[in-house]
């Protein structure tokens, strides 16, 4: 009975203060909704990777793979030896389907149907019996070529069409379908003869695949060839998902921060909601309503509308992740793997963690609020300025616990671990204790400012003593402004300091004039290979204006830690100033003379690999090979770690004399066109397809790549700006709907509506100017610990740090800005209220 | 009309634009310069809201409202701020000092509104403050105040600025007797001070008994007290 009396009182007192109710909900709606979007737009790349890879695989339980692929007639004795295994020969490449990146798998449809991977469609198929089986269906066409059919939705796709696939012209002969819909889209299925010479890969298949059982696995093991390794389909998948993890990290991270700002906003909307009843409370508690019966209500009353907000967040969340998806499968497919992404996945896990976040995190930061309310003692409760004196006596506290917090985030990010999760545990616990510190730092630089600049005018004095004088309010405003405003700079300077790192990387990289890659480029930066005489070679090297050619190819070794991309270098004399080192030996003589390999610094950081340590390597010829590492060399192009390999070492092990690209570095002085030209020309007597390009148009390639792989960072950060905004227009517009009384005080004695809002102004400038100032310190902190703790654990990355001139200006204009922005609807409803009314308001 | 300080004509006024029946019906009322002037009547009556309007707090519906001459029904917001920073001050009953400042900085707000010098500032609250017997607490907030203080500190806020007319609604409304008769007693010095002309509502006879004259409200309109009380009454 008592409580619903009590509750009918706090739904009417919200009723009657419908906008803060809405802006309370608002932060929780945004909270919840960018972090719901993080999880569930990571669980949907998670899942469409688990269900493309069960299209891919279909049953396979294990394959047989080769560091350079199984050449065509050993793996077809092999399929005859063991003619009781159900085996098949896969081919895959990622290849430009009119333009959008797609996976084209080769099949030989004699031996697909136990594999299941594929149901042809009855409908549309050119082959018009429905009772086929997919692989049967496969070969009747000539040149066939299949589209799953969400792709074939998708893009409007029809059986006949003419498709555009890698530059040439083909036409879709058939739709297939897999158990999963979702799980085909980006699929194209040809005949494996097909693929091999869409791919560049005549002559080899990429892996057998087997349906085996654990014990007959074990035995064919040990009876495979030396340059042939058995794996569990499985154990791909994993190392796949386990690339993609430390950015997904790093995507939850940022959105817990928003989560963390939502916090501050939350937190100060129910101290208000608190603090304008506290007559009421106090009433109440004058009626014999116990200190616990009101600290139970506070809460419940945070549980309700964190329940009804968390809900909406969760909607919300789904509607952000189908924007915040497109960016987060262009960034894997930028940095990791191809994958088709196109639906969002819900997981009631997922929503049920989201609902959980908001409503914890609204209880949490509601629970002082609570206490206030509570714990006040009633006669004391009336008085306003006990309420600040409180908070007076309180601020000095809430900075020493910050100044702890943050010793012990500096503390945990540097102890010297791996770990990732403790490195972001490190970064949450610095922006709490810095946040907790912020309300007794703006006290203090207000107070200096007030005392330094109000004798110049009596606003200014008026603004700024009221700002210090409601710091129950205004600490919290400032803090969650200072927050966000410091996670956008923090992440600024990180991105910053990496692009300016990954440029200069370039600079360094691309030390040829011009490069060729074979094969048209596919989307993915990768190219496939190319066979060249030495003749060829030789005349590209003599033509005129050519002063020095290197050669390479990209092939994945496996080693005894995981397979990696390998570049294959037939270095020139120009070659090493393409490498930096990490630690500074004699690497490249080493790298040109010995067996041994480079291998990038995530890779080294990663395996805890340094010049002079032995990698064993899986060779064609000789099998388990041990390497030595002939230096540590910077390397942004992959977070997974990637080698470089001497062609002439790599010759010693493996027998693929293919080409992938060419460097030309051209004699100094001469005009790049003419060579490009003369180039061309020669590549024409060749019937191979090449693309050549000069170092800038590749130097600014990879920087729009670059700036694609951060598009989603820049998401978060504007959306946690967002929650901060709120937060900032809440504080504003509560302390001037509390002081509305006031306000009516200073116009009925005389004050104009001009000087009342330049009043509100100028309190909204001094808290911009405030959480701008207290913001540097703490964005330069976020960026140095993104740097040199979160990227080189997450990617294994290391990077000089850059302060650019024009961040500092920048901050404090965004923090103004927001601050300024903020004011508008306060200051504009400050002169349209009924004097009287606010004179009458107790 | 040179000499009067308020002069109210036909003055019709509704609480809303919804409400039939009007506050204030077709009143008129003239107030001399320099003179006291009390309003009774019963609650709900129109006392206030007269005085709200007089006071350019509240717009006029109908009929006309001059103060010192200045028509307030054709006034835009700028002119109604300019006349109560200029010639009217106000004192409420439950005082609506701002309590997040000082006893002095509530006093110091007219004339810093009015952009009076610091030096002119100083002096006059130091007079102020003297005079209203707080000079000992120029540094205290307002709800460390007794009420009779908090009073003392609003009507030293009214009269700061050198009002011409000073409006007061129920200024002893929230006081005991004793208290109420002291803060009278104050606001009749000031008054005379500087030849104020004074706009009083009150319930108490006794608070009227102060004015020059007494005017009754009831069903909104005005007619002349009979009796002129100078007793005791409550406050």
């Amino acid at each position: 009975m008592v409580a619903a009396l009590l509750f009918k009182s706090s739904w009417r007192f919200h009723r009657q203060h419908p906008l803060q109710l809405v802006l309370s909900l608002a932060g929780i709606i945004l909270g919840v909704g960018i972090v719901t979007s993080v999880l569930i737009t990571n669980h949907s790349a998670v899942r469409a990777f688990s269900l493309s890879s069960e299209a891919l695989y279909g049953k396979a339980t294990h394959q047989i793979v080769a560091a350079n692929g199984l050449p065509d007639e050993a793996a077809a004795a092999f399929i005859k030896t063991h003619s009781r295994l159900v085996i098949a020969p896969v081919i895959e490449s990622d290849v430009a389907l009119n333009g959008e990146l797609a996976t084209l798998i080769g099949l030989d449809p004699f031996r697909e149907a136990q594999f299941a991977r594929l149901q042809p469609n009855a409908h549309q198929n050119a082959s018009d019996n429905s009772a086929e089986s997919g692989s049967a269906a496969l070969l009747n066409s000539n040149y066939p070529l299949w589209a799953s059919e969400a792709t074939a939705q998708r893009m409007d796709l029809t059986v006949g069409d003419t498709v555009d696939l890698n530059g040439t012209e083909a036409t879709l002969t058939g739709l297939f379908s897999t158990a999963s819909r979702a799980a085909s889209d980006g699929l194209l299925v040809t005949d494996i003869s097909v693929a091999q010479t869409l791919g560049n890969k005549l002559g080899s298949v990429d892996r057998l695949e087997l349906i085996l059982d654990d014990e007959v696995a074990t035995t064919l093991a040990s009876t495979l060839p030396a340059q042939w390794r058995l794996q569990a389909t499985t154990q791909r998948q994993s190392t796949m998902k386990a690339m993609t993890r430390g950015f997904q990290i790093n995507l939850t991270a940022m959105s817990l921060l928003a989560l963390l700002v939502g916090m501050f906003l939350i937190h100060n909307t129910m101290t208000f909601a608190v603090l304008q009843r506290r007559e009421v409370f106090a009433t109440k508690r004058l009626v014999g309503i116990s200190t616990r019966g009101l600290f139970s209500i506070v809460i419940a009353e945070a549980f309700v509308f964190s329940a009804v907000a968390s809900i909406v967040g969760l909607i919300a969340g789904i509607f952000i992740a189908g924007k915040l998806l497109a960016l987060t499968t262009q960034t894997i497919n930028d940095l990791y793997f191809v994958l088709h992404v196109q639906q969002i996945h819900l997981s009631p896990w997922v929503l049920l963690t989201g609902l959980v976040l908001g409503i914890g995190s609204s209880i949490l930061a509601t629970i002082l609020a609570a206490r206030e309310a509570a714990s006040d003692s009633a006669a004391n409760a009336r008085r306003r300025s006990a309420i600040e004196e409180k908070t007076a006596t309180v601020l000095p506290w809430l900075m020493y616990v910050g100044l702890a917090c943050l010793l012990i985030g500096a503390a945990l990010a540097w102890i010297p671990s791996q770990s990732l999760m403790l490195g972001f545990a490190a970064l949450m616990i610095v922006f709490v204790g810095y946040g907790l510190s912020i309300p007794w730092l703006s006290q203090r630089l207000l107070d200096l400012t007030r005392h330094t600049l109000g004798g110049f005018s009596v606003l200014l004095l008026l603004a700024l003593g009221s700002l210090t004088d409601n710091m129950s309010r205004t600490g919290l405003a400032i803090a969650a402004l200072t927050v966000a405003v410091a996670a956008t700079l923090g992440v600024d300077l990180m991105t910053g300091s990496f692009r300016h790192s990954v440029d200069t990387w370039l600079q360094q990289t691309l030390q040829s004039d011009l490069y060729i890659t074979f094969g048209d480029t596919d989307g993915t930066g990768r190219s496939r290979a190319s066979e060249f005489d030495d003749t060829w070679l030789t005349e590209l090297e003599t033509l005129a204006a050519v002063e020095e050619i290197s050669t390479g190819i990209l092939v994945e070794l496996v080693t005894n830690f995981d397979t990696f991309d390998t570049l294959v270098l037939q270095p020139s004399a120009g070659s090493e100033q393409s490498y930096e080192w990490i630690d500074e030996n004699d690497s490249w003589n080493t790298f040109l003379t010995t067996t041994s390999v480079m291998v990038s610094e995530p890779m080294a950081n990663k395996y805890q690999l340094s010049t002079g340590s032995d990698i064993t390597l899986f060779t064609e010829t000789e099998g388990d090979v041990v390497f030595k590492v002939a230096g540590v060399y910077r390397d942004y192009g992959s977070s997974h770690g990637r080698m470089v390999m001497n062609r002439s070492t790599y010759d010693d092990f493996w027998s693929n004399p293919r080409i992938g690209s060419i460097g030309i570095n051209v004699t100094p002085g001469a005009e790049l066109q003419p060579v490009i030209d003369r180039v061309r020309h020669h590549l024409a007597s060749t019937d191979v397809a090449a693309r050549v390009r000069d170092n800038i148009s590749i130097h600014r390639e990879s920087l729009d790549i670059f700036d694609r792989t951060f598009a989603v960072t820049r998401v978060l950060r504007w959306l946690t700006m967002g929650v901060a905004f709120i937060g900032i227009f809440s504080a504003l517009l509560a302390m001037h709907l509390e002081r509305a009384r006031d306000f009516a005080v200073m116009r009925a004695s005389g004050g104009s509506r001009i000087q009342l809002r330049s009043m509100i102004m100028l309190q909204s400038i001094a808290m911009g100017i405030t959480a701008g100032l207290l913001a540097i310190p703490l964005g330069w902190m976020m960026s140095e610990m993104l740097i040199h703790i979160i990227n080189v654990r997450s990617f294994g990355w290391s990077m000089n740090a850059i302060l650019p001139r024009r961040a500092i200006p920048e901050t404090l204009a965004l923090a103004l800005g927001s601050a300024a922005l903020a004011c508008v609807y306060p200051a504009w409803r400050l002169g349209r209220h009924s004097l009287v009314d606010d004179l009458r308001t107790e | 009309m040179a000499h009067l300080a308020v002069d109210v004509t036909g003055l019709t006024h509704h609480y809303n634009t919804t409400s039939t029946q009007p506050i204030l019906k077709d009143l008129s009322l003239t107030l001399d310069k320099g003179q006291t002037l009390a309003l009774i009547g019963a609650s709900g009556s129109g006392k206030s809201t007269l005085l709200n309007i007089i006071g350019g707090l509240e717009p006029v519906q109908q009929g006309s409202v001059s103060v010192f001459s200045k028509p307030l029904q054709s006034a835009d917001d700028a002119a109604l701020t300019q006349l109560r920073r200029n010639t009217i001050g106000i004192v409420y009953q439950s005082f609506n000092l701002i309590p997040t400042l000082s006893v002095t900085d509530n006093i110091k707000l007219p004339m810093a509104l009015d952009g009076v010098a610091r030096d002119e500032q100083r002096t006059r609250i130091e007079q102020l403050l003297e005079k209203i017997g707080l000079d000992h607490r120029s540094n205290a907030f307002p709800d460390a105040l007794s009420g009779g203080e908090q009073q003392r500190v609003a009507i030293a806020r009214a009269v700061v600025h050198r009002p011409a007319l000073l409006l007061a609604d129920e200024p002893t409304g929230n006081l005991d007797a004793t208290t109420g008769q002291q803060v009278m007693h104050l606001l009749q010095d000031l008054v005379a001070e500087h030849n104020t002309t004074l706009l009083m509502v009150t319930h108490s006879s006794t608070v009227a008994g102060y004015a020059d004259r007494v005017l009754t409200m009831s069903d909104g309109t005005l007619k002349e007290h009979s009796e002129h009380a100078s007793s005791a009454n409550t406050w």
